[in-house]
């Protein structure tokens, strides 16, 4: 979902300019028109990648940007000191705040102190200064993207320091794998097994992306369905019901491959079902089709 | 367990075995914050927004992500919360209060109803009966002549068919076959001229719902004892003016408990569809109003009796808030974690700076506000019940009427 800055077609008039500025009371940190222009049409370029967009999709868009938290984090990025001392009263504890649900409390302060030097702009290139700030759009609210930015970033240390555990030394210990011959004391377990695998596949590759997604948060993440609701932007009660709603589809779509592709018989169904919950190494990761590389 | 049962517990076991953690990000290069943000914030467009459920749906970093996002954003109650910038159409079509609609309709017929039919009568005629239905429910104790209601059911009525559009329960109508008189009663155009112009004082909004609710509760009364065919009708009075009717009003007795319950029900009904569609609202309205704040950091409820509450952990718990005003508070808006505005009943309008203390600042005009539209500390608009909308630059020091 990288995008490559392109403002080329980012035609926003002066006009323009000047009204969103005030609407973002911009004066309040004596930031230029040339300058909340220029992060205007940053954002603009980076929304429509790749193409020129229309005069109304233009201000449609620029009309749903969070303008005035836009406007500061351009002061801020360019070390406006009043910007920056708003911006550290008001975001510091959300900065906080979301760090210490990655770290324990005592290190809550360390990644988010972390950050401030990149969002001040110590940083410099080619003799310009470079803040993270720069990289606000305004598409949600800063807030919002500081959020975003820590979390990200406690996911990779976290997944960095994963990769770092030793793997286990012996397979010894580890199950025999489905359909080895000492695992097979039914002949037809292993078919069977198989055919669980690709009605399953099929049936949760069939489902829609949002779907899927709540499942994957349900199942793989260990998500709450609270959880899940506030991450998209559900209630609980409806979550719920999705989910269930979901598993209820998967579920028949299970049986009808099962009945009506496979021509298996309902005592032959419930066979398939026994063996795969008894089956201690079950697993559909390769029934599903890896994720196309971009 | 039931083998129905048996299979819903295999297929969550299944997947709970195929859909272990992503180790690998998904298609594509992951979402910028800005983007992921805007995602949990669900401000991307339909098409962006499915693009990413592809992304995620594959992406073992960006659902764990997401899980610690989650735990920052505000609940979302089951029910669907009516944004802080709506107007009271919008809030009484809300599932929990679509039951209005229909007594609002029902009630603003009958209101019209009553307030036309001077137009209907002869000039001058006054009857009885029709001064009776004025009236409100009666003192169980007191006794009135009876004479004058039998003359009432023999009149031809012409607005026999008028009575039955007016709305009137089917349990009316089949109990009442005498028909209602024109009223010649300055009453009935006084309340139709209140309740129809805009609230600008409580005290206008009381005047508008009285005689409303007199009317309804009266019908009820007077139907009841219609009814009764064997009683003697009371003398007609020989004006038809307020103070005929209290002393009419105070002279009509009461058979049955049931019918004065109804009455009052009716009265009680009555009141609330006579006056401002917003205090309807509120004063119907078991739940309060939501205001979420952009990042989700801060929720506050708002509500009835100018109760202000504020959550700071995505709705959990509430902390109560002095706001220091008893009015019906119904809408708010908050552009920042520490700054909301509030507005409500009769020109009330209310900002914390601080997020805690709330100061109510002042607003030309005594009308309700019935939505509030904030950018920042300084910047507002709101809506008046009557759709004008009125801007602040500073705070809500002054305010000027925004041109349509």
């Amino acid at each position: 979902m990288a995008t490559k800055p392109d403002d080329r077609h980012a035609a926003v008039d002066d006009a323009l300019v000047a009204q969103l500025a005030r609407q973002a009371r911009a004066e309040r940190w004596d930031l230029s028109a040339d300058d909340f222009g220029a992060a205007l049409r940053r954002s603009v370029g980076h929304r429509f990648t790749g193409r020129p967009p229309t005069p109304a999709e233009v201000d449609q868009y620029l009309q749903s940007l969070h303008l005035e938290d836009l406007a500061l984090a351009c002061a801020c990025a360019r070390g406006h000191e009043s910007a920056w001392v708003h911006f550290m009263r008001e975001y510091r504890p959300v900065l906080l705040r979301i760090a210490s649900r990655g770290q324990q409390a005592d290190r809550a302060r360390d990644v988010a102190d972390s950050l401030y030097g990149e969002l001040y702009g110590l940083d410099e290139r080619d003799g310009t200064r470079r803040s993270l700030l720069d990289y606000f759009h305004g598409r949600s609210s800063l807030a919002g993207w500081l959020r975003a930015v820590v979390a990200q970033r406690l996911v990779d240390r976290a997944r960095a320091a994963r990769r770092l555990e030793p793997l286990p030394e012996d397979d010894a210990s580890m199950p025999a794998a489905p359909g080895s011959p000492e695992s097979e004391p039914d002949p037809d377990r292993r078919r069977y097994l198989e055919l669980v695998r690709r009605a399953l596949g099929e049936a949760i590759t069939g489902l829609e992306p949002r779907d899927r997604l709540r499942l994957s948060l349900y199942y793989a993440q260990d998500m709450t369905l609270a959880r899940i609701g506030r991450a998209l932007g559900e209630s609980e009660a409806t979550a719920s019901r999705k989910l269930e709603r979901t598993r209820s589809a998967i579920r028949t779509a299970v049986e009808r491959r099962l009945r009506e592709t496979d021509r298996l018989t309902d005592a032959q169904v419930e066979l398939c079902f026994e063996h795969a919950r008894t089956d201690p190494a079950f697993d559909l990761a390769r029934a599903l089709p890896p994720p196309e590389r971009g | 367990m039931s083998s129905d049962q048996k299979r819903d517990a295999d297929m969550d076991r299944l997947l709970r075995a195929v859909l272990k953690p992503a180790s690998q990000t998904g298609a594509g290069a992951c979402p910028e914050p800005g983007v992921l943000a805007a995602f949990v914030e669900g401000s991307l467009t339909a098409n962006e927004q499915s693009a990413l459920d592809a992304h995620i749906v594959e992406c073992g970093r960006c659902q764990e992500t997401l899980a610690i996002l989650s735990h920052e954003l505000p609940v979302l109650e089951a029910e669907p919360v009516a944004p802080a910038e709506t107007g009271w159409f919008t809030w009484v079509t809300r599932p929990r209060l679509r039951w209005l609609v229909p007594i609002s309709a029902a009630a603003t017929v009958a209101v019209v109803f009553f307030a036309t039919r001077p137009l209907i009568a002869p000039e001058g005629e006054v009857p009885g009966g029709e001064v009776m239905r004025m009236t409100q429910a009666p003192a169980p104790s007191a006794v009135v002549p009876q004479t004058g209601l039998d003359e009432l059911r023999e009149k031809p009525d012409a607005a026999t068919e008028k009575t039955e559009l007016a709305g009137v329960p089917e349990r009316e109508r089949t109990t009442s076959s005498p028909t209602v008189q024109p009223s010649g009663a300055t009453g009935a155009r006084g309340s139709l001229a209140d309740a129809q112009a805009p609230a600008t004082e409580p005290a206008r909004d009381r005047r508008a719902a009285e005689p409303a609710a007199e009317m309804m509760a009266a019908r009820v009364a007077s139907e009841e004892k219609r009814a009764q065919a064997t009683a003697p009708a009371p003398a007609p009075p020989t004006v038809g003016g307020q103070a005929a009717v209290a002393q009419q009003a105070a002279n009509v007795p009461v058979q049955e408990d049931a019918v004065r319950k109804e009455a009052a029900a009716e009265k009680d009904r009555a009141a609330r569809v006579a006056g401002a569609p917003a205090k309807l609202v509120r004063s119907l309205e078991a739940g309060p109003v939501t205001v979420r704040e952009p990042g989700g950091a801060a929720l506050w409820r708002v509500g009835a009796g100018g109760r202000v509450s504020r959550s700071v952990d995505g709705g959990v718990s509430w902390q109560p808030q002095a706001s220091g005003v008893t009015a019906d508070l119904l809408a708010g808006s908050a552009p920042s974690p520490t700054v909301c505005w509030v507005v409500g009943m009769s020109g009330t309008v209310l900002l914390t700076t601080d997020g805690q203390r709330w100061q109510r600042r002042p607003f030309p005009d005594n009308v309700d506000l019935v939505a509030v539209m904030a950018t920042d500390v300084r910047s507002a608009t709101v809506v008046t019940r009557d759709g004008r909308r009125f801007e602040t630059p500073d705070g809500g020091r002054t305010w000027s009427l925004k041109q349509p």
